[in-house]
């Protein structure tokens, strides 16, 4: 029989969907119920809506090939499970939508790919996690990643996706506006050397480097990866209009707002993805 | 996909299941028709928001009358906090009765429903719904 139609293959690929459709579900369900998105996804700027879009995918194929929802050998098997990702994501997206009412007939079709579009965003990351969540496929699976896992980039964007789960819960509500508002600069530096004092605790704690000295460790891990949190938040804030016509150290001080769950985020992210210690 | 894990070898897409062309082609579409739809509107003018409504139904309740109207917003961009002023007139009685009504948030082309309660039969009388103005999200 062709492997095309081959029963078992279809049978585990079906099964690594529901997978893939409960992970959508767990991590994209907090934001599914948040007013502030339903309303994001039908007025965000169209354009910054469209790039955000555009730039999931790439994301999307990178993370299957770290962390996929089933196991895939090459760049059309990782582009393959990133689109069906996308469409357990909108399908199950679109459904809940529905049934919550904030998708309806009457509504126009910007409304509609809108919401669709920002929601899928992180219920994509929810599937293509799903298999280090629900199907931890044992010792042999860990040493083929550690490999990549050994990767400085590699974990750099690991921990960016662990900051863009957590500060995408976070970026839509008007509390970073309220907080950061009433916070004094000094605070806000504060703010920022805790964040950054947090994410080096997590980061050693759960990433223990042989032959690296403390300030090594601080300079190459955990500044970097506080950048790219702040990156990170101001391109969210950015495209969420969250720092339309504010004055720079406006600006500044909610991004380090929002730069605070990302960093936990950004730390625990190899935790979130299923990582061990010893790793 | 289990073979390709049994054997460890890399795998040639025929390998590959129908299922996982299927769902990939799929999340394909509807990747491309969100992308078209956004980046459609995001080239095209856009119009303020222009808000009309209209009287869906009214309904006795204990104590006296609902009056449920539907407001549309037909611009290309959404409107956040619509107020409306809702006027019953005629009748009887010369004074006009008003109620307001605020909706949180209509999206671009979308409806919303709201309702505002009167203590007197709104039928035979005129019922007038003005919107007042809105916030930019």
């Amino acid at each position: 029989m062709s492997p095309l139609f081959d029963r078992k293959r279809n049978v585990d690929y079906a099964v690594g969907l529901l997978r893939a459709l409960l992970g959508a579900m767990i991590f994209a369900l907090p934001l599914l119920m948040t007013q502030e998105m339903w309303e994001l996804g039908a007025a965000m700027d169209r354009t910054r809506l469209a790039l955000l879009l555009a730039l999931t995918l790439p994301a999307l194929v990178a993370l299957s090939f770290y962390a996929g929802f089933e196991k895939t050998f090459s760049l059309v098997d990782n582009v393959l499970d990133a689109f069906a990702v996308v469409a357990v994501s909108a399908i199950s997206c679109l459904l809940v939508l529905m049934v919550f009412g904030e998708i309806a007939p009457g509504m126009s079709m910007s409304s509609i790919a809108g919401k669709l579009a920002l929601l899928c965003f992180a219920a994509s990351i929810g599937a293509l996690l799903a298999n280090k969540q629900f199907n931890d496929s044992g010792a042999e699976d860990r040493k083929e990643e550690r490999r990549h896992r050994r990767s400085f980039f590699w974990r750099l964007f690991i921990s960016g996706v662990g900051a863009i789960f957590l500060a995408l819960n976070i970026a839509p509500t008007e509390e970073i506006e309220i907080i950061a508002s009433a916070m004094p600069p000094f605070q806000a530096g504060l703010l920022a050397c805790i964040s950054v004092a947090a994410l080096h605790v997590i980061l050693t704690a759960i990433d223990q480097e042989e032959h690296e000295t403390v300030a090594g460790r601080f300079v190459r891990r955990t500044l970097s990866n506080y950048g790219l949190c702040l990156v990170l938040c101001w391109y969210i804030l950015w495209s969420f209009s969250r720092l339309d016509g504010m004055s720079l150290s406006g600006s500044v001080e909610r991004v380090i707002v929002l730069a605070f769950p990302a960093a936990l985020g950004a730390g625990a992210a190899r935790l979130i993805l299923g990582a061990r210690p010893d790793e | 996909m289990s073979e390709k894990e049994k054997t460890g070898a890399p795998a040639n897409d025929d390998a590959t299941p129908v299922l996982e062309w299927i769902t990939g082609v799929l999340g394909a579409v509807l990747f491309a028709w969100a992308l078209i739809v956004l980046t459609g509107e995001a080239l095209d003018p856009t119009s303020p928001p222009v808000i009309g409504a209209r009287v869906v139904e009214t309904r006795e309740q204990p104590g006296g009358w609902l009056v449920v109207f539907e407001a549309r917003n037909s611009g290309d961009q959404p409107a956040e906090a619509v107020t409306f002023v809702v006027a019953l007139s005629g009748g009887e009685r010369t004074a006009v009765v008003e109620r307001e009504a605020t909706i949180d948030f209509i999206g671009p082309h979308s409806v919303r429903r709201a309702g505002v309660y009167f203590s007197m039969d709104p039928a035979g009388r005129e019922i007038a719904i003005e919107p007042q103005g809105y916030l930019e999200p």
